[in-house]
C-alpha cells in the first residue's frame, strides 16, 4: 500500500525540515465504515485518534462477523474483519523479530491508514506502529533504519531492541537524539545528536526498504503537548520517494557528510 | 449480462407481474425472492437494504466487497472492488429491479428497497442466518454410501 503518490516527487525542497516532511506525508482524509450490528465500543476510541470520517452502517450480523472498510474519495482501499478488532485495540507489542506475535490485522490497518494524520495521547500508541515498522526492517534484514528518540532516557528504554537489530541483522541502525550523548558501548548503532532543535520535538522512524522499494516506510510525529506528556500529531507513509527523501535529509542534516 | 440488461430496460414490477402471469400470489413471491437470492452479491444488497431502506451504489459496493473480503462471506478468493461495482451496476441491481424488490435509479446513483411480503421477509431472514453461519446450517449432501438405497431417479441418472 502506498501513499503520497506522484505529487511528492514534484515537491522536492518542501521537506527541508521534519515539520515539512510531516506535511508532505499527511494526505487526504479517509473514510472508515464499520459494518456491524452496533458500534464497536473498543474500536471507536482507537479510530477517533485518526483524522478519518468514521461511519457506522448497521448490519444484522453477529458482532464477530462485522467488518470495516477504508476508502479515500471514490477509491476503496481495503477491509479488516471484526474478529481482528481486538488485536487492533491492543496490538502485540513484543519485540520486532518475534514475528509470531505480529498480527496481520494491525498490519493491514496500519497499511490502510498510511497518509492519515493521527493524534496520540500516549507514547504507547506510537510504539505499536513503530514496532510494526521495525518488524518490516527486521524481516528484510538489510538497509538503513533511522530512529529518532528525542531524549537519551527514551533511547535507553529501547536499547535492547535496537542493539539486537544492529547486532543480529545487516541493518545499519542510526539513532538520533536531542542533547549530547554518545553511542552506548557494545551496541552496534550509530548515534547522531543535536541540541535544542527539531530532533527533540519529533518521533522519527524511517526504513529505506533495504533495496526493496515496497518495504520502505516512515513514521513522523511531532510532540504537541508539554514535555514528555506523550501527546503527538503525526502520520506514516509507505511511499518510497518520500522515505528516500527523508533519509537523504537526515543524512545530509545530521550525518557525517554535514560539516 | 446482455439478458439482464434487456430485462432491466423493460423491468419494473409491472413487467414482473406480466412475467409471472398476472396476479402475484404468495408462490410467485417466493419464486421472485429465490431468483433474487440466487447470487451472494444480491443477498448482501438485500440484507443492507432491509435495514436501511435505501443506499447509494458506492455504499452497496463497499458493503458487498467488505462482506466477501472480511465479513461473513470471507473466502480465500480475491474480490476486486471495481469488479463488484461493475457487476452490481450492470447485472445484479438490474436483476433486483426486475424482480420488483428494489428500484435502481442509475442517474441518481440510488437504490431503494420496495419491501417484501411476510413470507419473503421470513425467507430473507433465513438466508441471512444461513450466510452468516456458513455451512453449518446446510444439510450435508448424501454420499452413495450414506444413502444406500437410492431412489429411482438417481439410479436412472
Amino acid at each position: 500500500m502506498r501513499s503520497g503518490g506522484p505529487a511528492s516527487e514534484d515537491e522536492d525542497g518542501t521537506g527541508d525540515s521534519l515539520a515539512g516532511f510531516l506535511d508532505r506525508i499527511a494526505g487526504p482524509r479517509k473514510r472508515v465504515t464499520v459494518f456491524g450490528p452496533a458500534p464497536y465500543r473498543d474500536l471507536e476510541p482507537l479510530l477517533a485518534r485518526f483524522d478519518v470520517e468514521l461511519v457506522h452502517e448497521s448490519l444484522s450480523v453477529p458482532e464477530s462477523k462485522g467488518y470495516l472498510t477504508v476508502s479515500e474519495g471514490e477509491r476503496y482501499l481495503g477491509s479488516v474483519p471484526a474478529a481482528a478488532f481486538g488485536e487492533l485495540v491492543d496490538p502485540a507489542r513484543a519485540a520486532p523479530w518475534d514475528a509470531d506475535t505480529r498480527n496481520s490485522a494491525f498490519r493491514d490497518l496500519t497499511a490502510l491508514l498510511a497518509g492519515t494524520e493521527f493524534s496520540a495521547t500516549d507514547r504507547r500508541h506510537l510504539l505499536a506502529t513503530s514496532r510494526e515498522f521495525e518488524d518490516r526492517a527486521s524481516r528484510v534484514g538489510r538497509g538503513a533504519l533511522h530512529v529518532g528518540f528525542q531524549s537519551l532516557p527514551a533511547f535507553r528504554a529501547q536499547l535492547p531492541i535496537y542493539g539486537r537489530l544492529g547486532d543480529e541483522t545487516d541493518l545499519d541502525v542510526t539513532v538520533y537524539g536531542d542533547g549530547d550523548w554518545e553511542s552506548p558501548e557494545g551496541v552496534d548503532v550509530a548515534v547522531r545528536t543535536e541540541s535544542g532543535g527539531e530532533l527533540g520535538e519529533f518521533w522519527v522512524l524511517a526504513f529505506d526498504g533495504g533495496g526493496d522499494p515496497e518495504m520502505a516506510c516512515a513514521l513522523l510525529a511531532e510532540a504537541t503537548g508539554p514535555n514528555a506528556s506523550g501527546e503527538y500529531r503525526g502520520a506514516w507513509t509507505y511511499d518510497f520517494e518520500t522515505v528516500r527523501a527523508l533519509v537523504d535529509y537526515l543524512d545530509d542534516t545530521y550525518g557525517e557528510r554535514n560539516p | 449480462m446482455r439478458d439482464d440488461d434487456a430485462l432491466y430496460t423493460a423491468g419494473t414490477s409491472k413487467k414482473l407481474l406480466r412475467v409471472f402471469g398476472g396476479t402475484m400470489t404468495d408462490s410467485d413471491d417466493v419464486s421472485v425472492l429465490f431468483r433474487a437470492l440466487a447470487h451472494p452479491y444480491r443477498r448482501v444488497v438485500l440484507y443492507y437494504l432491509d435495514e436501511h431502506g435505501e443506499a447509494s451504489l458506492t455504499t452497496l459496493v463497499d458493503c458487498v466487497t467488505g462482506w466477501i473480503q472480511s465479513g461473513p462471506g470471507s473466502s480465500a478468493a480475491a474480490v476486486d472492488h471495481e469488479a463488484v461495482r461493475l457487476q452490481l451496476h450492470h447485472v445484479h441491481l438490474p436483476t433486483l429491479a426486475e424482480t420488483g424488490l428494489v428500484t435502481y435509479d442509475r442517474e441518481g446513483d440510488s437504490v431503494a428497497f420496495e419491501g417484501v411480503s411476510s413470507t419473503t421477509a421470513e425467507l430473507l431472514g433465513d438466508a441471512l442466518r444461513a450466510d452468516v453461519d456458513g455451512g453449518v446450517v446446510r444439510p450435508q449432501p448424501a454420499t452413495a454410501e450414506q444413502s444406500g438405497g437410492t431412489d429411482g431417479e438417481d439410479e436412472d441418472a
